[in-house]
């Protein structure tokens, strides 16, 4: 009897290990490895990757696609999920790079077997001649311009680049001092203040190599010469895509990040995201080898959520945080910006949202994700807010009740209902609400229009790579951000002295933990203050066909397809 | 005949200027949309300068009429064309411009996307015109009848949802999720003409039916004026063969008001097509534009428009010709 019943429990374990969700398998990372060798995967989504020019490429769907496939950088992040998602791994590169005590010289090593596709070695020169494009800004101009601004070239009064890339060469001797080739697989770069971080600056593919013979200028889009483990085949249109097919000449023992699975990867852009959700739901023919990077739209998530589609989907943090952005000069008294603050529900903005699925509220400006994140309550109320306490606090400082407040958002049907529910809250601590839904093509120059902006704005942002300096400087430096005409992303109009001044130190630490410290102290310091109003941590929700396997969301990409590990049966 | 070839080239100037003069009224910045993530002021500076942006409008109009008799370079860099050859875009004359967000010649944008649209209007005029009169006819010869009351009743839901969404019903219901249109796509009739007709017959049906039920009406309201006149008792007291009676006298007769009706019709076809071309994803005349207005991509928005005038007004001159044919009274001296 005890015999039978044990070889019970062992079939019923070896079925369980056997028939595991194909999603779930990839957890444990690309080591993994049940995925089968062959075959073409469709990606099929809304919006185009026009730019694979790495210079030029600045849209995280395009820079996750790329880096994958056509373009390797010194360092780049691992395919897995959990908390070490975000650190660097050595990608082009021996290790995640070497630097000098006051990290101002950082030293890398290009590993021997990183190949063109023509067979030529990836070496210093074509680095440094790829990162130099980025100088080059009557050409290239869409991209990340860190380089700019991280290089220890000759700048002049105003803060501009005293070079002016590759092409005119003026200038071209300073930029050859900011980047030494002791040896054609040595690299060290002189930055102009210091960058702890910088080992992760250059996983964006702005600073990857180009080869000069290949180099086409603004039309190097369409003929990216690839060092990874696809190239295109033919040409790459920025409307239509293409077709990857295999780099002959990339050896798969110099990457461990990139399995390269599939032998082909087709693109296809521009059908509506319904159109797309469409044909994986009914999942006949290429649609069971596609996956899209174009996130579930509202109609779509309840059947994307239903039980029947539970094996083919997938939900992630994607590092975009909503928060509102409360003018200092439109409102200049501190309390009041306290009690927006306090009034508004983070729970109810979620479930307007579209749910858990769809997002979680966070208290930050920094992603959870990032090392940065810290949990805390400023104001002791919670993410529900309390209206009744903030009306209190407005009553406690004089203020004259109702106090008129305007808010803007970007018009859409999910937006209204955000709006909605904030008036509401807002109502119930004493504000008079005014509802300006803008159109959501021209919103970010109307917020960021120092005279069109509006006392309280919906704004949403992501870091360009897991650390705080690429969320906490952007948003908040004033210096940076405001001119005459333009508030750049500071659509608070915040430029005070001492966070200046903590920004500043900030960047000129040089321990990444502490500096992530001090990332989150200014992050503190701005939500107390009723400056910045963080919301909603967003959430990507993903539907993929039957035939795909190791499908895996990478967050530190953006929360997209990680296709270096993704394959089909 | 000549002065009507004129006067559609000067109404084409006409729309080209105001066109310009429109782009750089509207209150959005087109430099700063090409800008991306971090866009400081001297980004965007120099980006309008890139774009030409920086000139006068009255500038960048000459140089756009310029580019149609002499070829242009872009960027327009003597320097740049003498050590990098290799990053300029040579455009030809008639050069109709540069699209900084397709990258690409103007010309090459259109002359790869106009076909598509050429497809999807013809066929769907072609569809629109022989079922809307065929039923229309149908409709009035069986008046009162069973076939009259469907035909109308199915015309007018056709007719009242609009066509983006019939577009998508079409698309993701019938399409994918019933398989039973196939699979809407462009392919080339050169290569494949059966698989360019099956790509097309789901747009061709949504463009065709916003304006079907309207044509089905109206033929069938004229055909019964028409049939009421003495003209075709005669015809029928002569004995002539009924098929006879109703098309060669009847809808004859009734085809001049319908064509009047199609050259009118034929403007807002262009609409309908450009939202049933972003709704199939077909990548023609119409979702380019509506692209470009997007992306603020100037040299595709005046292409876009003039390109429509023009058809605009080339197929009211077509129908025009057409009435000499069936109407005798109505003839180009």
């Amino acid at each position: 009897m005890r015999f039978v019943i044990a070889c019970g429990v062992v079939a019923v374990l070896a079925l369980t290990a056997c028939t595991g969700k194909g999603g779930k398998a990839a957890q444990t990372g690309n080591t993994a490895g049940s995925q089968h060798r062959g075959g073409t995967l469709y990606i099929n989504t809304f919006r185009a990757y026009t730019h694979l020019d790495p210079q030029q490429n600045y849209y995280g769907d395009a820079i996750s696609f790329e880096s994958r496939t056509l373009v390797r950088t010194l360092t780049t992040f691992p395919a897995i999920e959990g908390s070490n998602s975000t650190d660097v791994v050595p990608d082009a590169a021996t290790d995640t790079g070497t630097r000098s005590v006051d990290a101002k010289t950082w030293t890398f090593t290009i590993r021997p077997d990183v190949k063109w596709q023509d067979g030529k070695p990836v070496t210093c020169q074509d680095f440094k001649y790829g990162i130099s494009r980025t100088f080059a800004t009557d050409i290239i101009n869409q991209g990340p311009t860190y380089a700019l601004d991280y290089l220890d070239v000759p700048h002049d009064a105003n803060g501009q680049a005293l070079y002016n890339g590759p092409y005119k060469k003026s200038g071209q001797a300073g930029f050859d001092k900011s980047i030494d080739c002791p040896s054609p697989n040595k690299i060290v770069f002189h930055l102009r203040h210091p960058v702890a971080d910088f080992n992760q600056t250059v996983t964006l593919p702005a600073f990857a190599a180009v080869r000069q013979d290949k180099d086409t200028g603004a039309k190097y889009d369409s003929s990216v010469f690839s060092d990874g483990p696809y190239m295109i085949q033919g040409k790459w249109d920025p409307v239509r895509g293409g077709t990857l097919v295999r780099n002959p000449n990339w050896v798969a023992s110099s990457d461990d990040v990139d399995k390269a699975y599939p032998d082909q990867i087709v693109t296809t852009f521009g059908e509506t995201a319904d159109t797309i959700y469409q044909k994986l739901e009914s999942d006949n023919g290429t649609a069971k080898n596609t996956v899209t990077t174009t996130t579930a739209p509202p109609a779509a998530v309840p059947t994307v959520l239903s039980p029947a589609m539970q094996s083919r989907t997938e939900s992630v943090t994607d590092g975009y945080i909503h928060y509102l952005s409360v003018n200092v000069q439109k409102v200049p008294q501190k309390q009041v910006r306290q009690a927006i603050a306090m009034a508004v529900d983070r729970t109810a903005y979620v479930t307007a949202w579209g749910g858990s699925a769809l997002g979680s509220p966070t208290n930050s400006l920094i992603s959870p994700l990032l090392k940065a994140y810290t949990r805390y309550d400023p104001f002791g109320v919670g993410d529900k807010g309390d209206p009744v306490k903030a009306k209190a606090v407005l009553q406690a400082a004089g203020i004259k009740l109702p106090y008129p407040i305007t808010y803007q958002y970007p018009k859409d049907l999910t937006q209204d209902k955000l709006a909605t529910t904030i008036k509401s809250e807002l109502q119930n601590a004493g504000f008079s609400v005014t509802l300006d839904g803008l159109n959501a093509d021209n919103y970010y120059d109307i917020v960021a229009n120092p005279r069109q902006t509006a006392q309280v704005v919906w704004a949403r942002w992501a870091s360009d790579w897991p650390s705080g300096s690429t969320v906490i400087p952007p948003l908040l430096d004033g210096r940076v951000n405001i001119s005459a005409e333009s508030l750049g992303n500071d659509y608070a109009a915040y430029n005070d002295p001492l966070t200046n001044k903590a920004i500043d130190t900030a960047l000129s630490l040089t321990d990444s933990a502490a500096q992530q410290q001090a990332w989150s102290a200014i992050d503190q310091q701005v939500v107390k203050d009723g400056v910045i109003i963080p919301m909603m941590a967003d959430k990507a929700l993903y539907l993929y066909g039957s035939n795909v396997e190791g499908f895996m969301l990478n967050a530190a990409f953006g929360g997209y397809v990680d296709l270096a590990v993704a394959a089909v049966q | 005949m000549l002065r009507r070839v004129i006067a559609i080239v000067i109404m084409l100037f006409a729309i080209s200027i105001v066109t310009f003069l429109l782009f750089f009224a509207i209150p959005r910045d087109p430099a700063r949309l090409t800008c991306g993530k971090v866009c400081t002021p001297q980004l965007i500076a120099q980006n309008r300068h890139t774009l030409g942006y920086d000139r006068s409008v009255a500038t960048q109009y000459r140089a756009f009429l310029k580019g149609l008799v002499v070829s242009r370079d872009f960027p327009d860099d003597p320097q740049l064309k003498r050590t990098h050859p290799e990053l300029i875009t040579h455009c030809r004359a008639p050069c109709l411009g540069y699209s900084p967000s397709q990258q690409t010649t103007v010309n090459n944008v259109m002359g790869r996307a106009a076909p598509v649209t050429l497809s999807l209007i013809l066929g769907g005029f072609v569809l629109w015109i022989v079922f809307g009169v065929g039923l229309g006819v149908l409709s009035a010869v069986r008046r009162g009848k069973i076939a009259d009351k469907v035909v109308l009743g199915v015309s007018l839901i056709g007719y009242s949802f609009p066509t983006f969404f019939v577009g998508l019903i079409l698309y993701n219901i019938v399409s994918v999720k019933y398989g039973l249109l196939p699979e809407p796509q462009y392919v080339s009739p050169m290569h494949d003409p059966l698989g360019w007709a099956a790509g097309m017959l789901a747009p061709w049906i949504t463009l065709a039916l916003a304006y079907l039920a309207l044509y089905i009406r109206l033929t069938r309201a004229t055909m019964l004026d028409t049939m009421s006149q003495d003209y075709i008792r005669t015809a029928r007291a002569k004995g002539l063969p009924a098929y006879r009676v109703t098309f060669k006298h009847g809808l004859r007769a009734s085809l001049t008001p319908i064509l009047t009706i199609a050259a009118l019709d034929i403007a807002g076809l262009l609409g309908a097509a450009a939202i049933t071309e972003t709704v199939f994803n077909l990548n023609g005349i119409g979702q380019t534009v509506i692209a470009a207005v997007k992306d603020a991509d100037l040299p595709i928005i005046v292409v876009g428009v003039l390109i429509s005038a023009a058809a605009v007004v080339v197929l009211n001159l077509v129908v025009d010709l057409l009435y000499g044919v069936i109407d005798p009274k109505v003839r180009y001296s």
